[in-house]
């Protein structure tokens, strides 16, 4: 097993759950989304982000709306939709699923030590 | 001191140098061409300029007038290559090539390991050792060659579609002049059963549209540096004007058209053909006319005394021999010349003084060498007193060596098919 290539593809399988996270109930723009994520160390380049937003935004999970900037070119900003919404509430569930089953045998192995 | 362009991104201007606009240019290219294949890949191209006119303000902020070839580098490397960005492909592509580098570094502490471990009681251990490995090291050697390296059409060295250029870069031939030498041989060998086989390689093979692509179809590593690196040297190329980017994609109906018209063209060189194998043998009957007259300085080289009689038919005139070899050997060597320069892809054009002196010399070759023949023909024909309408070689079958009878054989098989 690999380890790095295991953890890259945790990360991966994460950001999309990351990205709905950070546009819950606020709409944001790539940049904030981005600066957001390498803080968080969930990508490596920043590209990575416009092919998981496009695909979202297919899928009918975000939308955007265009707006001007005093700052640099007009900016994308990103919102969930319902669906969008619905689907984040779904990942929270598993999230949570997943988290406790993960703790729980981690604490299992902390007993057999 | 670089000349800078004025470039308009959304609505804002920036100045930025040649080199930097044309790998800026390069990689928004090749972003469109990656993801173009996508659903909506027009819009994540379209992010990515977006997002590259933001970075490009900010470093206008910060009061950087003029942007050069390092900030775009860096700004590449902040977004990141199409292949990187992809979350599907990318992926793998990553964990094989991290593979491969694994088992790469592995032989080699092995190699290691079997090169320390030479003592002399355990010599043929080591030799079987080592000839286990060397066949490891040949295997690997070929498998190293072709991972990570795809089958590509050639653009930027091509003279049809690029075929025999991407297959020579596939399978590491430095010239693809032996590839393509081997293509038109076996087209006219094999009744061009070959061409068929082009077109359907034409069809089947992907051009290498994008930089990456050239990279792989060289066999080398994907990465922001060798990617800068091709892109680079690239607009290099495209500045010297030798660089010829295929960006009008040839539907497979009109590679079809093209095909049928070059098996017409491809016809009539059968002919062509023909005329080259004839003048082969006058060289050779007039070469080997000349050794037969010579015997003083030949005498070892056994020749039939059908072309010792040769001479006897220049009786008085025996340099009329040599004259006919040397125009005979110059009208072989110019169309020669000129097949071997249109194979290479030659850039530099000939002037076409060149081109018009080497039309009359060729000419001139041809009428003199060919008057020489006609004039020992005649000689011959007034010295048997038959007619020479007959092909010369056919009236003495038996008396030729087997090399020229050999040579009119395929000559006329050729001619007759």
């Amino acid at each position: 097993m690999n380890v790095d290539n295991t953890k890259s593809q945790m990360r991966k399988g994460m950001l999309e759950y990351c990205i709905l996270l950070l546009l819950n109930k606020r709409a944001c723009y790539a940049n904030d989304i981005i600066s957001k994520l390498k803080a968080a160390e969930m990508i490596v380049v920043e590209g990575t982000l416009y092919p998981l937003l496009t695909r979202l935004k297919n899928d009918n999970l975000l939308k955007y709306e265009w707006q001007e900037s005093t700052q640099g070119p007009p900016r994308k900003y990103y919102a969930l939709t319902t669906d969008g919404e619905e689907a984040l509430r779904q990942l929270d569930n598993s999230w949570n699923e997943i988290a406790n089953t993960v703790t729980i045998l981690q604490t299992k192995r902390l007993e057999i030590q | 001191m670089k000349k800078n362009i004025t470039i308009n991104l959304f609505g804002t201007l920036y100045n930025i140098d040649e080199d930097a606009y044309q790998l800026l240019d390069n990689y928004l290219q090749s972003m469109k061409n990656y993801f173009g294949r996508q659903l909506n890949g027009d819009e994540i191209a379209d992010d990515i300029e977006h997002r590259v006119a933001e970075l490009l303000w900010e470093y206008k902020e910060q009061g950087i007038e003029a942007i050069n070839i390092d900030i775009i580098k860096e700004i590449i490397g902040k977004i990141g290559n199409p292949s990187e960005i992809d979350s599907r492909e990318g992926s793998e592509q990553r964990a094989q090539s991290d593979q491969s580098y694994a088992y790469d570094e592995q032989n080699n502490e092995r190699e290691q390991a079997g090169n320390t471990s030479r003592s002399a009681g355990e010599s043929f251990q080591s030799f079987a050792n080592k000839a286990g490995q060397g066949a490891n090291k040949a295997f690997q050697k070929v498998n190293n060659h072709f991972t990570g390296r795809h089958l590509y059409r050639n653009p930027n060295d091509k003279l049809l579609g690029g075929v025999c250029s991407g297959l020579s870069n596939y399978f590491g031939i430095c010239d693809p002049i032996w590839i393509r030498l081997a293509f038109i041989l076996l087209a006219l060998f094999s009744r061009l059963l070959m061409l068929p086989i082009y077109l359907v390689l034409w069809i089947v093979i992907p051009l290498a549209q994008t930089p990456e692509d050239r990279l792989r179809m060289k066999g080398e590593k994907v990465n922001p540096d060798t990617l800068n690196a091709q892109v680079i040297s690239e607009s290099e190329q495209q500045e010297k004007g030798n660089y010829t980017p295929n960006t009008t994609s040839h539907s497979g109906c009109l590679r079809i058209i093209f095909g049928c018209i070059l098996a017409f063209l491809l016809l009539p060189l059968s002919v062509v053909l023909f005329g080259f194998i004839i003048l082969l043998v006058a060289v050779i009957a007039f070469g080997l006319g000349l050794i037969g007259n010579i015997p003083e300085i030949f005498g070892f080289i056994p020749v039939s005394d059908y072309f010792s009689n040769i001479a006897g038919y220049y009786a008085g005139h025996e340099w009329l021999i040599l004259v006919g070899l040397v125009f005979a050997i110059y009208a072989i060597y110019v169309p020669i010349y000129f097949i071997v320069r249109a194979l290479r892809n030659e850039e530099k054009p000939l002037s076409s003084a060149q081109i018009v002196s080497y039309a009359i010399s060729w000419l001139l070759a041809l009428v003199v060498a060919s008057f020489v023949c006609f004039y020992g023909m005649n000689n011959h024909k007034r010295a048997y007193n038959e007619d020479y309408h007959r092909p010369r070689i056919e009236l003495s079958t038996s008396h030729t060596p087997n090399v020229a009878l050999e040579l009119y054989k395929v000559a006329k098989n050729l001619l007759t098919r």
